[in-house]
């Protein structure tokens, strides 16, 4: 049912409606935003995710072939976009040594507005980023988008076996580190 | 060890007939059901951390925002990214020319000293005029070692054939008339003590 609507905005914005295209953002917009963010930890890098995206979205969705599902494409584009982001920071941190200060920079104009609301995000951060990238790839993919194992490999491109041993290890992780504390 | 299975059992790890075992020792052991039950309560309080509350206007505003990079983008001058692009073919186009030179010679050199008389002759021809014959030496010394080597080689090779040259001049010569014999000894062992 999902997927009809979906296959007919697509068909919509092809053939040159642009409301069409309003509609799919207006689906996926959140999602986009929230994945991003787990993933990179802050709302300036989310925020460039996002509009990078939406950017891919109009450009590329003439050339969507419908052999799999639109939230599994876009999903595919926000994760790899979100690998890449992180490696270019990682490199950029190593060679310039940022100051201390670069978090609190990006966290400027955030969407969270309310303390206590901070306070939890950030400690969600602080939890997640004890994953490599790529577990916490599948970690957020599984946990917070509530994906199945089948979709994840659709979008990583991952054996479902490899996911499971993935997810285990970071399962494993992150609740040691939730009993530290 | 609980932790581990009730993890395994979480990720999907386990077969069905270990998932049905572990299913029944969850209603029958009240240990192994607290520690379950502690885990799946961390799993569970994770996700609220990301229930908060958002401005909205983010993401109402999002799509003049995207519209307004996308029209921004369209409109990037072409003309310096041109320029740079042309700059970067003509010095990769300098540079590559400059590089063949040397090698043909190079090779030149060689085939020089392996003694291809006809090769030789038409060298011969070429170094008729020594200016010519100096840049091009200078040349090679000065950008490839290959054919700096080879020239060196060269030198050292006539270093002993020179002052062999000298000291015949100096028999052929009558200059022994004027030395004595001790005197001309003296002069011929500073001959074979020159470097060139």
């Amino acid at each position: 049912m999902k997927e009809n609507k979906e296959f007919e905005l697509i068909k919509r914005f092809i053939d040159g409606d642009e409301s069409a295209f309003n509609q799919i953002v207006q689906l996926y917009r959140e999602k986009i935003y929230w994945h991003a963010r787990r993933m990179t930890g802050n709302h300036m890098d989310a925020d460039e995710i996002t509009q990078q995206v939406l950017i891919v979205l109009y450009k590329k969705l003439n050339t969507f072939k419908f052999n799999s599902s639109l939230y599994t494409w876009i999903y595919k584009i926000t994760s790899t976009r979100s690998l890449n982001l992180i490696k270019k920071n990682n490199l950029r941190r190593f060679f310039s040594f940022e100051d201390v200060n670069e978090n609190e920079t990006k966290q400027e104009n955030d969407i969270v507005k309310n303390i206590d609301d901070k306070d939890k995000l950030n400690k969600l951060d602080e939890i997640l980023q004890t994953l490599p990238p790529k577990q916490r790839e599948i970690f957020v993919l599984k946990n917070f988008d509530e994906l199945s194992y089948k979709e994840i490999s659709e979008i990583t491109g991952k054996s479902i076996g490899t996911l499971k041993a993935n997810y285990f290890h970071a399962l494993k992780k992150i609740t040691e580190k939730m009993s530290d504390e | 060890m609980n932790r581990e299975l009730i993890l395994k059992y979480l990720s999907g790890l386990l077969n069905d007939s270990e998932k049905i075992e572990f299913e029944k020792r969850l209603e029958s052991d009240p240990g192994l059901k607290k520690e379950f039950m502690s885990i799946y309560g961390k799993l569970e309080g994770l996700q609220q951390f990301s229930d908060v509350e958002v401005d909205q206007t983010y993401f109402n505003n999002l799509q003049v925002k995207v519209r307004s990079r996308m029209e921004n983008s369209s409109r990037i001058n072409w003309v310096p990214r041109i320029s740079f692009a042309l700059s970067l073919v003509l010095v990769a186009y300098i540079f590559l020319f400059t590089g063949k030179s040397n090698n043909q010679f190079v090779v030149n050199l060689e085939k020089e000293l392996s003694g291809d008389s006809n090769y030789t002759a038409m060298l011969d021809k070429y170094f008729d005029n020594p200016v010519e014959e100096e840049v091009l030496y200078l040349s090679i010394a000065n950008s490839d070692t290959k054919a700096f080597d080879l020239e060196n080689n060269e030198i050292q090779a006539d270093e002993d054939y020179l002052k062999y040259n000298i000291l015949n001049e100096i028999n052929s010569s009558e200059i022994d008339e004027y030395l004595g014999d001790e005197d001309l000894s003296n002069l011929e062992k500073q001959i074979s003590g020159i470097k060139f």
